[in-house]
């Protein structure tokens, strides 16, 4: 909670910072609301750690298409999680979605760049798995639970940047405020891990990605 | 190109908000039982001397060699009821749990797992009386169970003593070994004494107690005292036994003197042992 108020704050100056800016662009963007063009991107966080952390594999896809200053976004995934150690084993994996719009409040860009707040529906389908093997005070047991095949969802509140580099290349984040996870498991094993969410103990949660995005143009600025 | 730089300073700060990520290690198990120790005569804590504490399902020995008011014992996850044995200095007690509905979740490769338990049930015990204070469990520590003890009136205390000048002080003994003329279970610290209860034996009117101590001496003391039956908790505990006129005139320790001649619960020093 304390981080996601950090990332409000620098919303805040953000926005303060970039009224400021001087425009490199003089012309007026007037609002249109057919979209001007849709950006597809991948998120580089989640690339990274299935390369560098043993327990975690997944990526996660995005796009959004413009309707003026609003913009609807959809993300999509998969990760899967995988925890061995000598008393247990846990295995989770499944696939998300997100959708959404984002509110950019940079009204005079050309260039459709964006400091953003929105909110997402999120929703997974996942199964996980836990073995348990041996009890520090129990001993040696052989004990499978699982929940397969099961659903949660729950909501967001999104804000970052969406800065244009080069021609049709952008480069941004997304910090975004997990809340209200509601899953369906039986009750025989609690979820630990829900993809696209997080650690299910948690009522709310953190997230951020890091994002490459290409952008096709299919229609000019009126 | 003041919007390609704040990208960056915001990232770099979001990013590092990013890596601070929340502990793992919160308990939410409510797989533990509380039992505190009562007397029945006064409704006081009363001190519980452990040999130890065993469940036939595991090769842990919980409370092993210790004194405590209150514990907390876990309950099996993996089954569907308890028994745990209590091996006590002055008598053993079984007590017998049973539970439904548990879940498990996995927390992380550190902390283990998390069991949560409810309906707990007593259904076996034998301590002398119990009060079952709630069935509900919690993840904190809390009482579920009061275990009553009947008094104990066979319990005389002596003390080790010593003389430094025209001054009584504590004296401090190394035990090795406690013995009695008769059947009779003492709990010897593994560490200095000053004091120690020792047991008479309610079938004979004198009890001779061995002491071996550290230091490869060996002493020996005889109580006599008179016993009469006392029917105050005869619902819970029968008839028991008091313990009066306690005299000592054998014993190869320096002097034995008496300083108290009826025995009490708790006990209270009844005779000061010079080595």
């Amino acid at each position: 909670m304390q981080r996601f108020l950090n990332s409000i704050l620098i919303g805040i100056l953000a926005t303060s910072t970039v009224a400021g800016q001087t425009n490199d662009s003089t012309s007026t963007v007037r609002p249109g609301f057919l979209p001007t063009g849709i950006r597809v991107g991948v998120d580089l966080i989640s690339l990274i750690r299935s390369q560098t952390d043993d327990s975690f594999s997944g990526y996660e896809v995005y796009a959004d298409a413009d309707f003026a200053h609003y913009y609807l976004a959809i993300e999509a995934g998969r990760w899967e999680r995988n925890f061995i150690t000598d008393e247990e084993h846990y295995v989770n994996g499944g696939n998300y979605f997100r959708v959404g719009i984002d509110v950019n409040f940079l009204r005079k860009n050309a260039g459709k760049n964006m400091f953003f707040f929105g909110m997402r529906y999120g929703r997974s389908r996942y199964s996980e798995y836990l073995t348990i093997i041996n009890d520090p005070v129990w001993g040696a047991v052989d004990v499978n639970y699982s929940n397969t095949d099961i659903h949660a969802s729950w909501g967001e509140l999104t804000t970052g940047l969406r800065v244009k580099m080069l021609k049709f290349f952008w480069m941004g984040y997304t910090a975004r405020f997990k809340f209200g996870l509601n899953t369906n498991e039986a009750s025989e094993l609690i979820s630990y891990d829900v993809p696209g969410y997080g650690k299910a103990g948690n009522e709310t949660t953190w997230g951020f990605n890091y994002q490459l995005l290409f952008r096709i143009p299919i229609r000019k600025h009126r | 190109m003041q919007m390609k730089k704040f990208f960056w300073v915001a990232f770099f700060f979001l990013a590092l908000g990013s890596c601070l990520d929340e502990p793992d290690c919160i308990d939410l198990s409510n797989g533990f039982i509380g039992i505190s120790f009562k007397k029945m005569f006064d409704n006081k804590a009363d001190t519980a001397n452990f040999f130890g504490i065993q469940s036939p399902e595991s090769d842990s020995i919980f409370y092993q060699f210790s004194r405590a008011t209150a514990i907390v014992l876990p309950l099996n996850p993996f089954s569907s009821r308890t028994r745990f044995t209590f091996e006590e200095v002055y008598g053993e007690n079984i007590l017998e749990m049973e539970y439904v509905n548990r879940s498990t979740q996995f927390i992380s490769e550190d902390c283990g797992n998390r069991y949560v338990f409810s309906n707990l049930e007593f259904t076996n015990y034998d301590f002398d009386s119990v009060k079952v204070v709630t069935n509900e469990l919690a993840s904190a520590v809390q009482t579920n169970l009061e275990v009553y003890r009947c008094p104990r009136t066979n319990l005389v205390k002596v003390a080790f003593r010593q003389l430094i000048g025209p001054t009584e002080r504590a004296d401090t003994v190394y035990l090795s070994k406690l013995s009695a003329d008769y059947s009779a279970q003492f709990f010897i610290p593994k560490d200095t004494l000053s004091v120690i209860n020792l047991p008479l034996n309610q079938n004979a009117s004198a009890t001779t107690f061995y002491f071996d101590f550290k230091d490869g001496s060996s002493r020996t003391v005889t109580f006599n005292y008179t016993c009469t039956l006392w029917n105050e908790f005869d619902t819970w505990c029968g008839a028991l036994t008091l313990y009066s006129d306690v005299s000592s005139t054998v014993y190869d320790f320096n002097d034995v003197q008496i300083r108290r001649d009826s025995v009490q619960d708790p006990p209270l020093t009844n005779a000061a042992i010079f080595k």
